[in-house]
């Protein structure tokens, strides 16, 4: 299971990634395009999103949407 | 031999570290937080890290680390974002016009009124010529740590400890202050305003508005952030509402060198160190009759000393003292209102060494002012 998380901003997508790799979660900054606020950033998470979500909620880091996404799409 | 008293206007020369990391940036990055490349990448990643090392430094969150020109830009940003609400703004007696011009201009237009609290040599009297300043509808107190023309350094924990208590808006300006004192945001500081390229050591056209974001700011300028691309308005989180266009990425690479720098070396060292300094040109000065010495044995200062020479324009005095090599700023140093405080309406010369300064060239310096003075009192 991969998790996408669209993030507000690049600065915002870089504070979740390092948080995310401190706690031992496999992720990476992706752009993010298709949405209807336009092109920004995404985080792509190899796990699922309940326990990502509740980590960036905890550290107060704001995340547009987030779902998971099967290996591979 | 060149040597710099002109730090208070701009750290020179510049630490190894801050120019190989200059160097390095004009040879490696390309612009941040836009594209998903690995040029973009790599550059979004080292500015993130420059936020980091400055929220860090000054104990705040990352995102709420917004690069800017300069000081005064970042003052600007606080004062007239904060203006949209109108009220009472109160700022001190020693401000620099960066932070006067703004609020006088605000205040001509209609949209603010604003107070001048006045600057004493006991810091408990300053903290009560403040209070005395604040109304009911006092939205902000905008406040330099430390003088850039005496030095001297304001009660800025108790103004921020008192700003706190009635939820008034603390906005400091350390531009003479961050890198020599231990300034953090939990002194009771909303926002701090600095400049990168004094205390810090990054390069110029270097400034950050470092903020606890419990008074949002409505941004100068609007554009281009990276995010939220298809709508048109201005994103309100931060730091995209407040950083519109290309970033300085050369700049924040120099700040982040630049305070790693100053940790390296440690606060209490450099302030130690540059302090000795100012003392020694202070006594030495202090023993020449024609020598005035603008400092108070009951106030605390950073290290900068202003002089003059009796009945010699401190212009003149630069001058004289240019020609033998020493770098040293006279006339208002943009702080009419600090003058007009000091009595100096012509200005003075200002002393403002840096980690690189030498106890010998400020002999030398102490030596040539003696001379210059003693001519001066023959003819």
């Amino acid at each position: 299971m991969i998790c996408r998380a669209v993030m507000p901003s690049d600065t915002l997508a870089r504070k979740a990634h390092r948080l995310l790799r401190a706690r031992g979660f496999s992720a990476e900054i992706v752009r993010s395009s298709g949405t209807k606020e336009g092109c920004g950033f995404a985080l792509r998470i190899m796990g699922d999103c309940n326990a990502a979500r509740d980590l960036l909620e905890r550290a107060g880091i704001p995340v547009r949407s987030m779902r998971n996404e099967r290996d591979g799409s | 031999m060149i040597v710099n008293f002109d730090n208070a206007a701009t750290t020179f020369p510049k630490p190894p570290e801050v120019r190989l990391a200059v160097e390095k940036a004009a040879a490696r990055y390309g612009s941040a937080g836009r594209g998903g490349h690995p040029i973009a990448a790599r550059t979004s990643d080292l500015v993130y890290s420059a936020r980091e090392t400055a929220a860090e430094f000054f104990g705040a969150e990352p995102e709420n680390v917004v690069f800017t020109l300069n000081c005064t830009h970042a003052l600007n940003l606080a004062i007239q974002g904060l203006a949209e609400g109108g009220g009472h703004f109160v700022i001190s007696s020693l401000e620099h016009n960066s932070v006067l011009r703004p609020v006088y201009a605000l205040a001509q237009k209609g949209r603010i009124r604003f107070s001048i609290a006045k600057v004493h040599t006991h810091a408990q009297d300053t903290v009560e010529s403040f209070r005395a300043q604040l109304r009911p509808d006092t939205r902000a107190v905008i406040c330099t740590i430390a003088s850039n023309v005496t030095g001297q350094i304001l009660p800025w924990r108790e103004i921020g400890t008192m700003c706190q208590a009635r939820g008034i808006c603390m906005v400091a300006d350390g531009a003479q202050a961050c890198g020599i004192l231990p300034v953090k945001l939990t002194d009771g500081i909303n926002i701090l305003c600095t400049a990168g390229h004094k205390g810090l050591y990054g390069i110029t056209g270097t400034g950050m508005l470092i903020t606890d974001g419990k008074f949002p700011l409505l941004p100068l300028m609007q554009g281009g952030t990276g995010s939220l691309s298809s709508q048109p308005e201005q994103p309100d989180f931060l730091p995209d509402a407040l950083e519109s266009g290309t970033l300085n990425v050369i700049g924040a690479a120099s700040v982040k060198a630049g305070i790693e720098f100053v940790q390296k070396k440690g606060i209490q060292h450099l302030f130690r160190m540059e302090s000795a300094l100012c003392e020694l040109l202070k006594t030495r000065l202090s023993a020449v009759p024609e020598v005035i010495v603008y400092r108070s044995p009951h106030a605390e200062y950073v290290p900068i000393l202003s002089f003059s020479i009796r009945g010699m324009p401190s212009e003149e005095t630069a001058a004289r003292l240019a020609e033998q090599g020493f770098c040293l700023r006279a006339g208002m140093h943009c702080a009419p209102l600090a003058h007009h405080a000091l009595g100096t309406q012509d200005g003075a010369v200002r002393f403002a060494p840096s980690a690189f300064s030498r106890m010998q060239d400020v002999q030398r310096l102490a030596e040539a002012v003696r001379v210059i003075a003693s001519e001066k009192s023959k003819k």
